[in-house]
């Protein structure tokens, strides 16, 4: 057998055996004295290094890879040479399957082992941490009494071992991992059979009365329209009230930012799911680095899909830091940004989380106003949502009015929301997990297009509480009609969703969650597509009749549904105005400002979208409208 | 223990004996009270007795149900305020009832006058009052009516029962305020003919009794007769009609219908309709015999005649006896003279007291308000004249006033002054020429449908027939003359030129009938072009109209899903003055109850039908589109259930 070599391909035939008894540091060098030693950092580099883990309390290693000073090969080589152990490059050795078929995958992702063999009663085995009485005590109590021998490879090869040789598992726990869990919290399917049933009784009915009671029915339909919608106003409303009160208090202050002890920082891990965003992999890797954050105790995981090549080789084209994760997500149906991220959950070991999309660009102190929120909350807090607004505000009609409205939904509505202590839609992007927590809920719903809300909804019929934090993440606003068309229609497809699965259990819900939250989340979540669907068509009957002066629709607005229907045409156009204008004065957009009267119009095409989403719940409920990021001519603008 | 034992028997005994008391009570509901009240309206007269001159009387003949006995007149005395004194006297025949002294202090007094010492002269009670009146005014004043007297709101008190009928003769009383018609669910054409007739007939009859009310009720399913709770039950009548085999009329005496007589007619189409025209009428009294088979009646035709006597429109009086103004006014409608007047005149024959030395007396004609004739009296003591009605003055509905002025000589009206006394030749007649003015209105109704009509319905039903019976009887409520309804088929009706009812509940039916409006959305503009009124739904609204064709007039009634004809009838019963009320020729009843009276036809206004509105496309084929919405959701349901509701993945 050919002697190995610490950093040389280890083979079947090149491993040394090495004794079972745990190798001892007590006389060994040093890490950085080793490092010095070879050549691969200078002592001013060391001497650096040692200065930010005193700071930082960051494992040595960690910092010079999170720094750029080494990469994973130099220094689990190294760490091989320390800890006296052959290195086994995983790329060219595969684990049998028998070694691993007994234990649970997650076993390997938390103790950072792999087995690699078994034969005679030795166990052979890649590890990324040093040989520690836990890991062998995890090994010995799968496999019995068997001698272990140890070899060092990455954390990055464990990784990519486990998600390639569990790849079935994974892929099936991230996809119905929540559905297993319960069934009822799933968007799987559209509807329960009882749902679906109910649903067609209903309109057997409706017909029914409306055969024998045509002009009462439709009288009667439109009153309720029409006080769901006044209802939908006055909620909005008592929400948007209730959120302005945050024009003059901060959730999370500066002073209790800087008051933070960066060796009290834990790891954060930051999910950055990615599809045919190949244009973007370098402005993203750019906006994560500004993040003021200690970059050792950072896991960034770029969820890659297996089949988008293209956006692959472009991230490793940019060559991000070694702190930068690739996760190349199985090619499996439904490719949806949820069913990555549910990926990502199962690798990621930082006791936060947070998602930020390709394009995004968070404000630096956004994790450590997130921690401090943490810490200010009581356990049951299990995320919170930082704001989301455009960075190409003033680019066209849409970016602008898409503006106005980010800006009414994350500086009111979602702070009236925390007030009220209703339960918050999750926003796609910037939001905030406990890692556990996260766990606990199930992840994310691979079928539900939009997953984030669906969670912060779970969340709340669960126990737990969603709060927000004072921080902006700016995004790319849709500047393409089509394109909005199509991101919008999967938002309300989303909230279709959400709605379809809360409900599938009424009196559950309201049991668990209580009146106020089961309503909060009927107005929020239910009524919005609702709103959207029915706006048209009432707009239309109504100017027609107003135009027209015609009688054709007489029967339909007795005296006092006449009275309602007028609210909520001017009232609450009105009043959606208003808050549009007060919100982007709080943002100190004044440019947009005029923008806010066009607001009818821009829920002419929420409605067109709305039934584009009703027809895709039908025909493709789990499809996933991609949004085309990256389109904007905007690379810089200050926001305000 | 035997002793216990009797105790038991007699206890079960005690307590079936009061549950057969009670059933027996309960099955006497609507049995009379004693005493028995009625006002004069409900016997047919007027709502008050008023003598009005210094002299005047009046006779009243009151029909006195078999099996009761007068005993008592109440009602309320009132004076005119010029009053100063006077008498009054009532008599029955030469026995004085009741004799009392009125003076100006004398009003809203509450009068109970006992009947025992009056005569009855089969079933009538002839009353007598006379009045003597001496007031401030000078009733030789021309302006003047006369001081009056008056029984306000007068009833009288009977004791006794009234005795069921006991044959088919004395099926019909003197006094009657409800009969109910009963006819299968499903009324056949026989059925609704005699249904009709005897609804015709009936009210002509008891068109004197204001109460007077004919009823519809369908047969149960099983065949038996409704029950019907009538506390009013003794002065009701049930008339059961069967299309059937057997040729008879019968009073049934059925148990729990005991209070109210029943008469079956059964027969064949033409037998039952026969047998209608006469039961009513004169002839019915005819049949003394509980049961009558194999009736053979044909009624006589009505002839025509251009001469109506002064008779038959029924003058209050032909006497006038006093001073000063004396009037004698006669009320008609043009359907009392047998048609629609197109030409009227009258000739007016009497006599009077001649006139002694120094008196004047007068004699002028009103027709509506309007003189068209006057003429002195001299000492000859009769007149005859022949007087012509302008056109222009005719109405629907007229008054003749015979007005006599008589001034003693010497101009002093007082009451030992010669009287002067006046009476009509019931000779006395009008002439008429009949013809029928166009464009045809509600107001030519029912004068327009005499001396016959015909009723078509476009499916017959219960509810048809229903609204039917109501209007012919509305009408016959309106005119003295008989009405002479024929039910025909719809087709024949069509083609005939006799004036028409037509009842129709799809409006395609009538689209050969060139009705002002249709039954489908349309909305009226003014000369301008101004909209007026516009319907979009067919559904909300039903429509009774009136117009020429095939040259006959024609009235339209056409039923939508929620306007039956039975609403658009009762709607126009129910109106303040009946059929009075409607005016113009376009009477629409809104599924709300709102009412809309137009004349269309030369009307200044234009009819626009609109284009189909999803309500009338609704209305058209909401039949054939409820299964197929159902079947087509199914379908869909069908499609979407995989999609929608997925099975549960495998578990890896």
């Amino acid at each position: 057998m050919a002697p190995s070599t610490p950093c040389a391909s280890s083979s079947q035939e090149t491993i040394t055996p090495l004794p079972s008894a745990l190798p001892s540091d007590e006389t060994e060098p040093r890490l950085g004295e080793l490092l010095v030693a070879e050549g691969i950092i200078s002592e001013e580099t060391l001497q650096y290094a040692l200065d930010v883990q005193q700071r930082t309390g960051a494992r040595l290693g960690q910092i010079l890879l999170a720094r750029g000073f080494i990469t994973h090969k130099q220094l689990f080589c190294a760490l091989a040479k320390l800890w006296g152990l052959p290195f086994v490059d995983l790329t060219q050795r595969s684990p049998e399957p028998d070694a691993i078929r007994a234990f649970d995958p997650y076993t390997f992702i938390e103790y950072h082992f792999l087995p690699l063999s078994i034969q005679n009663g030795v166990v052979e085995v890649a590890t990324s941490e040093r040989p520690n009485p836990q890991t062998i005590a995890q090994i010995k109590n799968i496999l019995g009494d068997v001698d272990i021998r140890f070899f060092v490879t990455s954390d990055w090869d464990i990784d990519r071992a486990v998600l390639t040789n569990f790849r079935e598992v994974i892929l099936d726990t991230a996809t119905y991992g929540l559905y297993y869990r319960d069934p009822d919290e799933s968007a799987y399917t559209v509807l329960t059979p009882i749902q679906f049933f109910s649903a067609i009784i209903a309109i057997l009915i409706l017909i029914t009365v409306f055969f024998f009671w045509p002009i009462p029915t439709l009288t009667f339909l439109n009153l309720i329209i029409n006080i769901g919608f006044l209802g939908s106003i006055v909620f909005k409303f008592i929400v948007a009230l209730a959120g302005a009160k945050y024009e003059t208090a901060e959730p999370v202050t500066k002073e209790e930012v800087d008051a933070l002890d960066e060796e009290s920082l834990p790891v954060y891990t930051i999910l950055v799911p990615v599809y045919q965003e190949a244009n973007i992999v370098d402005k993203l890797m750019e906006n994560l680095l500004t993040l003021d954050y200690p970059p050792e105790k950072l896991e960034i995981l770029l969820l890659l899909e297996e089949n988008d090549t293209e956006t692959i080789q472009a991230a490793r084209q940019a060559n991000p830091p070694d702190t930068v994760s690739f996760v190349i997500i199985p090619d499996s149906p439904p490719k949806t940004k949820p069913k990555a991220c549910n990926v990502g959950l199962f690798l990621a070991s930082g006791e936060y989380l947070v998602i930020f999309d390709a394009e995004d660009r968070p404000e630096p102190d956004q994790l450590k106003k997130a921690i401090v929120a943490f810490r200010k909350g009581d356990e049951s807090l299990a995320c919170v949502q930082a704001a989301l607004n455009y960075f190409n505000a003033y680019e066209n009609f849409l970016t602008k009015m898409f503006t106005l409205e980010y800006s009414y939904w994350f500086d009111y509505m979602l702070p009236g929301l925390d007030r009220l202590q209703l339960p918050i839609p999750l926003g796609g992007t910037s939001n905030h997990f406990r890692t556990n927590i996260l766990r606990q809920l199930g992840g994310w719903d691979p079928f539900n297009v939009t997953e984030d809300a669906d969670l912060g909804i779970r969340a709340a019929t669960n126990g737990y509480t969603v709060g927000i934090i004072n921080a902006t993440t700016y995004e790319e606003a849709n500047n393409e009609l089509y394109n909005w068309i199509r991101q919008r229609s999967r938002w309300v497809k989303g909230y279709m969703q959400t709605t379809l699965v809360h409900l599938r259990h009424p009196v559950r819900l309201i049991k668990k969650s209580g009146w106020r939250t089961s309503m909060g989340f009927l107005f929020l979540v239910g009524g919005t597509p609702l709103t959207f669907l029915s706006s048209l068509l009432l707009w239309f009957v109504f100017l027609f009749w107003i135009v027209f002066r015609t009688k054709l629709f007489d029967f339909l607005f007795p005296t006092g549904i006449l009275y309602v229907s007028m609210i909520n045409f001017l009232i609450g156009n009105g009043l959606m105005i208003y808050l549009n204008m007060l919100a982007v004065v709080k943002r100190r957009y004044y440019r947009l400002l005029p923008y806010a009267l066009l607001n009818p119009i821009y829920w002419i095409l929420h409605a067109i979208a709305a039934y584009k989403a009703l027809w895709q719940l039908i025909t493709r409920p789990s499809y996933w409208e991609k949004t085309t990021h990256g389109i904007s001519q905007v690379s810089e603008q200050t926001p305000t | 223990m035997k002793i216990k034992s009797l105790v038991r028997l007699c206890f079960v005994i005690a307590v079936l004996s009061a549950v057969m008391l009670s059933w027996s009570q309960n099955d006497a509901v609507g049995a009379p009270t004693t005493p028995h009240e009625i006002s004069w309206q409900d016997l047919g007269l007027g709502e008050r007795v008023r003598l009005q001159g210094s002299v005047a009387s009046t006779d009243v003949f009151l029909h006195i149900p078999s099996g009761l006995t007068p005993t008592l007149l109440t009602g309320k005395l009132q004076l005119s305020p010029d009053v100063t004194s006077g008498f009054m006297e009532i008599r029955s025949r030469d026995q004085l009832i009741a004799t009392f002294a009125v003076d100006a202090g004398t009003s809203n007094i509450d009068l109970m006058i006992p009947l025992k010492n009056s005569k009855l002269e089969g079933d009538i009670l002839p009353l007598t009052f006379i009045a003597r009146l001496r007031s401030i005014d000078d009733v030789c004043t021309t302006t003047y009516a006369g001081a009056w007297i008056e029984i306000e709101d007068p009833k009288i008190q009977f004791e006794g029962t009234p005795q069921a009928p006991q044959t088919v003769g004395e099926f019909f009383p003197s006094i009657l305020h409800k009969v109910i018609l009963v006819t299968s669910s499903q009324p056949t054409l026989g059925e609704a003919q005699a249904a009709i007739n005897l609804a015709a007939s009936l009210r002509h009859r008891y068109r004197h009794i204001g109460k007077f009310q004919i009823k519809m009720r369908p047969l149960n399913k099983d065949g038996a007769l409704p029950i019907i709770a009538d506390e009013d039950a003794l002065f009701s009548r049930m008339i059961v009609i069967r299309e059937g085999e057997t040729n008879r009329v019968r009073v049934l005496h059925e148990g729990r219908h005991q209070n109210m007589p029943i008469l079956e007619i059964n027969g064949s189409a033409e037998e039952i309709r026969e047998q209608s025209l006469w039961v009513v009428d004169r002839w019915g009294t005819a049949g003394q015999a509980e049961e009558i088979n194999n009736l053979a009646f044909t009624a006589p035709q009505e002839t025509y005649r251009d001469k109506v006597l002064l008779l038959e429109l029924e003058p209050p009086t032909w006497n006038v006896a006093g001073m000063g103004k004396l009037e004698i006014p006669v009320t008609f409608s043009q359907g009392d003279l047998g048609g629609p007047v197109d030409r009227l005149g009258l000739r007016l024959a009497g006599h009077y007291t001649p006139l002694p030395s120094g008196a004047q007396a007068t004699m002028s004609l009103f027709f509506n308000g309007g003189m068209i004739f006057a003429t002195t009296f001299d000492r000859d003591g009769d007149f005859d004249h022949f007087v012509t009605i302008p056109n222009n003055l005719l109405q629907r509905d007229n008054k003749l006033t015979i007005q006599f002025l008589y001034t003693p000589a010497g101009g002093k009206c007082t009451l030992d002054a010669h009287p002067f006394e006046a009476s009509l030749n019931k000779g006395s007649y009008f002439t008429v020429e009949f013809g029928v003015q166009k464009p045809i209105r509600f107001l030519h109704y029912p004068q327009i449908l005499l001396p016959s009509f015909q009723i078509a319905f476009s499916s017959l039903t219960f509810t048809d027939l229903n609204a039917a019976v109501s209007i012919v009887s509305e009408w016959q409520r309106i005119t003295r003359s008989p009405l002479h309804p024929q039910v025909v088929p719809w087709d024949q009706a069509l083609s005939s030129n006799q004036p028409a009812v037509l009842i129709v509940h799809d409006s395609t039916q009538t689209d050969n009938l060139a009705a002002p409006v249709r039954l489908e959305p349309f909305r009226i503009l003014d000369n301008q072009g101004k909209e007026l009124l516009r319907f979009d739904t067919p559904v909300a609204f039903g429509l009774a109209e009136t117009f020429t064709y095939n040259d006959r007039p024609t009235l339209l009634i056409a039923t939508s899903p929620t306007v039956s004809a039975e609403k658009i009838a009762t709607t126009i019963v129910e109106q303040p003055d009946g059929w009075y009320s409607l005016q113009g020729d376009l009477f629409l009843v809104t599924d709300e109850g709102k009412t809309v009276m137009l004349q269309v036809q030369e009307g200044g206004i234009t009819i626009e039908p609109l284009a189909q509105t999803p309500q009338s496309w609704h209305s058209k084929w909401r039949l054939l589109l409820y299964p197929l919405i159902l079947l087509l959701i199914l379908l869909i349901a069908a499609w979407l259930h995989p999609r929608l509701v997925r099975p549960a993945p495998k578990k890896q």
